[in-house]
């Protein structure tokens, strides 16, 4: 993985030696709220419903066995002794005392990390497969054009002061599991007719109160240009954007209001200026990056996709529904990717404990090479575990209560903090989840639904991605009261789709059932074998709605 | 209709409410709670000249609700009524 050289070490000590001084003068009363916040939000520090929420940096999610330690310590020594896993891959802390947020992040730099664009309207953390490195069917290793991005971004002087928030996502795979094109600038790494890889570049998509799938303007962009053509696109956004309201700010309303095509124009002239310049990435700059990438050293072992089936066959049933679950084929023979979901029931999604970010920490160390990924569903994956160890494996996480076989499935449900944490919801979105998770958690009623995404939001703004859950759930005030809307057919993979609102909004006692209501129909309404996403489609919403509003 | 004084404590962040006397209370019932608006309003000018100890005063509802069996002053929305009493989930 990626290691800091001098540069990055030395800003980042500097940053937190400069947050250090603001906090001061502002715990002294030496400068007010209104001056402090811009620059609070500038380390990632936010205010929420109970305290300061501080929102760390995972570079496209891959954090070191130590990095994941260190994060463990902070929440052990200056929160509850726990920390939440975000959909964008990074890590929220919820009780932070104000004065103890500098020396949060003068312990986080010493482990390479910090709290740096994860908050503000810039461009934020990159985020990418969770599977980059190992999937099977993956084209090229993303992280290292993640890399260059984070390099390119961070600290960008003329991309400080965006319209909006900015959020960019690749994938080297043509399975996506990245969530590219609901993003402001989704990458897909590619290959054209001469057999040569460069991007495929889509803009535009995102959620909130405008969901937008993102446009391919460009099908194929040498690897070369990647940063002077993401360039080009921030300066027609950054020049065009509206500032004037930040509901109309995200790029996917300048997409909206120019029209594709000429907003390709103006970023083709734009590109047109600038791409012969410093920004062209030498291939020695491109192999200085993946450098930081190269495979860890692999065994090299036999039998790995029979050994894998024949395990699939063990009389332990809930180990045989884990590994058809949470376990990826890999592309080195012998070796698995594992998702540890966080998600069982009273849990609430994404949360994790101290102990167990130690316990994960300490198996990625004896059961692979020391690496962790916090996924976009808000989970942990240990990307290169021995297929002949993972049912030890498996049996360790099971001790810890994190041997959960759900991924993918109904009960690895996505929920923002909702109201319970979060200044903006409108309702509540944990406890719709832990009450959904305890009424679907039956092994029988997951393996019989199958691959299920549910996604929660407790508001419009969308961060429990509810337009792209199989089922969304979005929490809104009636009156006072919470009254839950459902949404069918989304998807924020290859086939990206945004949900249809399936009728009326239901109150918050009925909405479990509501969503029993769905699952029944699909069992009902499905062919041999098709998933939900597929059924919704074929039969349209109202076979559902029919059902649902009895 | 009675109205309390909130805010966020600067140190904490936690949600305060404007007590007797110009002091902040964690504890909602032990606020001060208005009978008038502007009288409230009186109150929420005092504490924006304290932004050194709170951050972003602002005005809430507050009405009298029969809780055990006594009339006690309660945030009327739900999410002042979570702030006061913290979250409805237990934390892992």
């Amino acid at each position: 993985m990626y290691r800091y050289d001098e540069h990055d070490a030395t800003i980042i000590r500097e940053r937190v030696a400069q947050f250090h001084d603001q906090v001061a003068r502002r715990l002294s009363g030496e400068i007010s709220e209104n001056e402090f916040k811009p620059l609070r939000l500038q380390n990632g520090l936010y205010m929420q419903l109970h305290a300061y929420m501080l929102r760390v940096a995972v570079p496209y999610g891959w954090l070191s066995s130590a990095q994941l330690h260190r994060l463990a310590h902070v929440a052990r020594t200056w929160d509850k002794g726990y920390g939440h896993l975000s959909t964008r891959q990074n890590v929220q802390y919820n009780w932070p005392a104000l004065e103890d947020v500098p020396k949060i992040l003068a312990a986080l730099a010493e482990v390479e990390m910090h709290a740096v664009q994860t908050s503000g309207n810039c461009i934020r953390n990159t985020t990418s497969d969770h599977f980059a490195g190992v999937a099977r069917e993956e084209l090229e290793d993303p992280r290292p054009y993640c890399e260059l991005i984070r390099q390119w971004s961070t600290f960008h002087p003329e991309f400080a002061a965006l319209p909006r928030k900015f959020k960019i996502a690749v994938t080297g795979s043509p399975r996506d599991r990245a969530a590219v094109q609901i993003h402001d600038i989704g990458i897909r790494i590619v290959e054209n007719e001469a057999g040569e890889r460069g991007f495929e570049i889509l803009v535009g998509g995102g959620l909130g109160r405008t969901p937008r799938i993102a446009r391919s303007i460009r099908d194929f962009l040498p690897k070369a240009d990647l940063l002077s053509y993401l360039e080009a696109i921030l300066r027609v956004y950054n020049e065009q954007g509206r500032r004037d309201n930040k509901y109309k700010a995200r790029i996917k309303i300048l997409v909206d209001a120019l029209g594709v095509d000429a907003f390709r124009e103006a970023v083709e002239a734009e590109w047109a200026e600038i791409k012969d310049g410093a920004m062209k990435l030498t291939d020695e700059e491109l192999a200085r990056v993946a450098k930081h990438f190269e495979p860890p050293a692999y065994e090299s072992l036999e039998g790995g996709d029979a050994l894998l089936a024949g395990k699939k066959l063990s009389p332990n049933r809930r180990f045989a529904a884990w590994l058809e679950s949470n376990v990826e084929p890999h592309k080195v023979p012998g070796y698995a990717a594992v998702v540890i979901t966080v998600k069982s029931p009273g849990r609430p999604p994404g949360d994790i404990t101290a102990d167990h970010m130690d316990a994960v920490a300490e198996l990625a160390e004896r059961f692979g090479f020391g690496e962790i990924v916090i996924t976009h569903r808000q989970n942990l994956c240990i990307p290169d575990v021995r297929i002949d160890q993972l049912e030890a494996l498996w049996a360790e996480l099971d001790a810890l209560a994190l041997g959960e076989a759900n991924y993918f499935r109904a009960t690895d449900i996505i929920a923002c903090p909702g109201l319970d944490y979060c200044s903006l919801a409108n309702a509540r979105s944990i406890p719709v989840a832990q009450r959904l998770t305890e009424r679907l958690h039956k092994l029988e009623r997951l393996e019989g639904v199958g691959e299920l995404t549910i996604n929660i939001s407790g508001c419009i703004n969308a961060c429990g991605h509810h337009h792209v859950g199989n089922i969304g759930v979005l929490g809104i005030d009636k009156q006072g009261e919470e009254f839950y809307q459902l949404m069918l057919g989304g998807s924020s993979a290859e086939d990206a789709s945004l949900g249809k609102i399936l009728g009326p909004a239901i109150p918050s006692d009925e909405i479990v059932d509501a969503v029993d209501r769905v699952l029944d129909a699909y069992l009902s309404l499905r062919n041999d074998g098709e998933r939900f996403l597929d059924c919704v489609r074929r039969v349209g919403t109202r076979s559902f709605k029919e059902r649902v509003y009895v | 209709m009675h109205f309390v004084v909130t805010a966020s404590a600067t140190k904490t962040g936690q949600p305060v409410y404007r007590a007797p006397a110009d002091t902040w209370t964690e504890r909602f019932d032990a606020a001060q709670s208005f009978g008038e608006r502007a009288l409230a309003e009186a109150a929420l000018e005092a504490a924006r000249r304290e932004e050194a100890v709170v951050c972003d005063p602002y005005l809430i509802d507050a009405a009298h609700a029969e809780i055990d069996g006594e009339p006690r002053l309660r945030p009327v929305a739900l999410k002042e009524q979570i702030r006061a009493d913290g979250p409805t989930v237990a934390l892992p």
